[in-house]
């Protein structure tokens, strides 16, 4: 795969504050990268600089083997959609998408046609001549879709672009963007704060923090094998709990010994052990590693959501069986569903 | 949203009072003959109609459109440049600083302003120093600058609303889209910036189009506009009568006028 954007050391603060610190990314050519994290983690702000609006105190840009850190939007082969759409509210649906190709001087014939295609594309035709404030939110975003993918761009950077619709209507439009993506072979840099969205839609996720990469993967990668506490807490659910790694993939923990697939750790090292909630198994007392009162519980559709007391420590875990408050239930764990994180890993959750 | 219902009844009765029953008075007595401000012998009349017929009327009214409409122009060419340029500042201190500029001049009394160009305007004035002696008093130029020195900030405060609340995000979206600066003024903040503009023009225009003062210390006597009419009539001569057909005539000008300039404004193009 061709590296398409380099960001080299980038670096960049406001007021003193530091939102991105000796930041280093690479992104290929026709990848789908969602950069996720909470707010204020400097995703938003990484997206700008790709994308010229924003400069950089330190470090470059390199897209397509140039430097163009210093180049003016206008002058970049990318295109946003911004977080609020930003549809001009005194241009129709068409004045909108023809927008860029107009500035190109395209003839007004290719300028009709690849406006339909691109309506087509988000399944939006015939909405050519509709107000923007008579169009709903939903109909806004494909509008800011198509006039960002009319222009052809190399790379479309999308901030946030689902946020403001209700969740039926996201989960459609990420099934949409992602077969888009697919079609169009168009760079997506993309950025969001759910991790849902990261997981379900990206070929790449970037799980930021603080202005800091925590962690870069698929989102198999991240989800099974967080590499720290903020990313076993950031992306789903986890309990956390302290152990030991006795050797020979064996870890003890909640004074019990468990078989684990993890190998590099020292004999007697402590050590972090993540177990997400859907990865314990209800047993019977009898065979039971783990025992935990029930504190809580919370229906959930498919599962239900129960609160252990084990310990003293309070476990999440997801059951298809309803269980009584206050009642004692017995929990295992397959030895591939224990992750182990070193202690000593950053701990800014 | 239950203001509205406590504000809506009193702003009617408000506009009913000072807007409505003026209004009618004026239409009744612009049909009406009365002997001065004797009003015991008021009886149905063409008269005003007949008089109003002498085509000094008109001149004063065409003089009255021409050099307010010149004004609010200027007042537009110079001020949206001001106003773009006070937006562009990004220090809050420094940006109110100037924008209170704008207003101080307000609060001194009108008049005195313009004794101050009537002075300037002289031959003989403290110009002369500099070795400048201007003759103005009596030129249109005179009455144009006037206009435009006391109502540039109405100009000024309308565009400027406009274009600050302009989302930001829809000027990046022009760059973003391959639109240079000045591609984005013409496409994006001008147009978006015309409610603005057309406040501010309305907010010069009627002023300028009614006002007496200005025009009868600037004009030396040469330029009759509409206001000093209508003012004689009501203030000298006591022609209630000819002085409400004249003001009836200038409002149903400017209520068209308006209705041009908000059509237009819905349209969200042109005129300029």
């Amino acid at each position: 795969m061709k590296k398409l954007i380099e960001l080299k050391n980038i670096t960049k603060s406001f007021d003193e504050q530091i939102i991105l610190d000796d930041f280093n990314l690479y992104i290929n050519e026709n990848e789908f990268i969602t950069l996720v994290g909470p707010s204020g983690c400097g995703k938003t702000t990484l997206l700008r600089i790709i994308g010229g609006f924003e400069n950089t105190d330190e470090g470059h840009v390199v897209f397509d083997n140039q430097d163009i850190t210093k180049l003016a939007p206008n002058d970049r082969q990318i295109n946003t959609v911004f977080q609020k759409y930003a549809l001009f509210p005194h241009l129709n649906v068409y004045d909108n998408i023809a927008f860029g190709l107009r500035l190109k001087k395209r003839d007004e014939q290719e300028i009709n046609e690849l406006v339909k295609w691109s309506l087509k594309l988000v399944n939006l035709s015939n909405y050519e001549q509709r107000d923007i404030d008579r169009l709903s939110g939903g109909q806004q975003q494909r509008v800011a879709i198509a006039r960002a993918i009319v222009n052809k761009p190399k790379v479309l950077l999308l901030d946030e672009p689902l946020g403001a619709l209700d969740l039926k209507l996201r989960q459609n439009m990420q099934y949409e963007l992602k077969e888009l993506q697919k079609k169009l072979h168009i760079t997506f840099v993309f950025v969001t704060h759910d991790q849902e969205e990261a997981l379900s839609m990206s070929d790449t996720v970037v799980v930021m923090n603080n202005g800091q990469i925590q962690q870069i993967g698929t989102p198999e990668d991240i989800y099974n094998e967080p590499k720290n506490r903020f990313v076993a807490n950031f992306i789903g659910e986890s309990n956390i709990i302290p152990g030991k790694y006795l050797g020979n993939k064996l870890v003890e923990f909640e004074n019990a010994i468990f078989e684990c697939v993890d190998t590099n750790f020292k004999e007697n090292e402590l050590c972090d052990v993540v177990i997400r909630p859907e990865d314990f198994d209800v047993v019977n007392l009898e065979n039971a590693k783990i025992k935990g009162i029930v504190t809580d519980k919370v229906f959930k559709g498919v599962h239900y959501e129960l609160c252990l007391d084990v310990n003293n420590k309070e476990y999440i875990i997801h059951t298809y069986e309803d269980a009584q408050i206050g009642s004692t239930i017995g929990l295992n764990v397959d030895a591939f569903e224990i992750h182990l994180m070193k202690v000593n890993s950053l701990e800014n959750a | 949203m239950k203001t509205p219902n406590i504000i809506l009844p009193l702003y009617l009765i408000w506009l009913i009072i000072l807007v409505f029953i003026p209004f009618l008075l004026m239409i009744f007595l612009a049909f009406s003959h009365t002997n001065g401000l004797d009003f015991s012998h008021i009886r149905f009349s063409l008269i005003n109609f007949k008089e109003i017929a002498d085509p000094i009327y008109f001149n004063a009214y065409l003089n009255s459109i021409i050099l307010s409409a010149s004004a609010s122009l200027l007042c537009l060419l110079i001020g949206y440049p001001i106003a773009l340029i006070i937006s562009k500042i990004k220090k809050n201190s420094l940006r109110n600083i100037i924008l209170i500029m704008f207003i101080l001049p307000m609060w001194s009394n009108m008049l005195i302003r313009i004794m101050g160009w009537e002075i300037l305007f002289n031959p003989n004035s403290i110009l002369n120093v500099l070795g400048i002696s201007l003759d103005l008093i009596g030129s249109p130029l005179a009455i144009i600058i006037g206009m435009v020195s006391t109502y540039l900030p109405f100009m000024i405060f309308p565009i400027y609303t406009a274009i600050n609340k302009l989302d930001q995000a829809l000027i990046e979206a022009s760059y973003d889209l391959g639109a240079n600066k000045r591609q984005t003024f013409r496409k994006v903040i001008l147009p978006l910036s015309l409610p603005g503009i057309y406040s501010g023009l309305t907010m010069v225009f009627l002023p300028s189009a009614t006002n007496f003062a200005l025009p009868e210390r600037l004009s030396g006597g040469n330029i009759v506009l509409l206001g000093n009419l209508i003012n004689s009539n009501f203030g000298k001569t006591f022609n209630y009568g000819f002085g409400s057909l004249l003001s009836v005539i200038l409002i149903t000008i400017i209520f068209i006028t308006m209705i041009f300039i908000n059509h237009k404004d819905k349209d969200g193009d042109l005129l300029i």
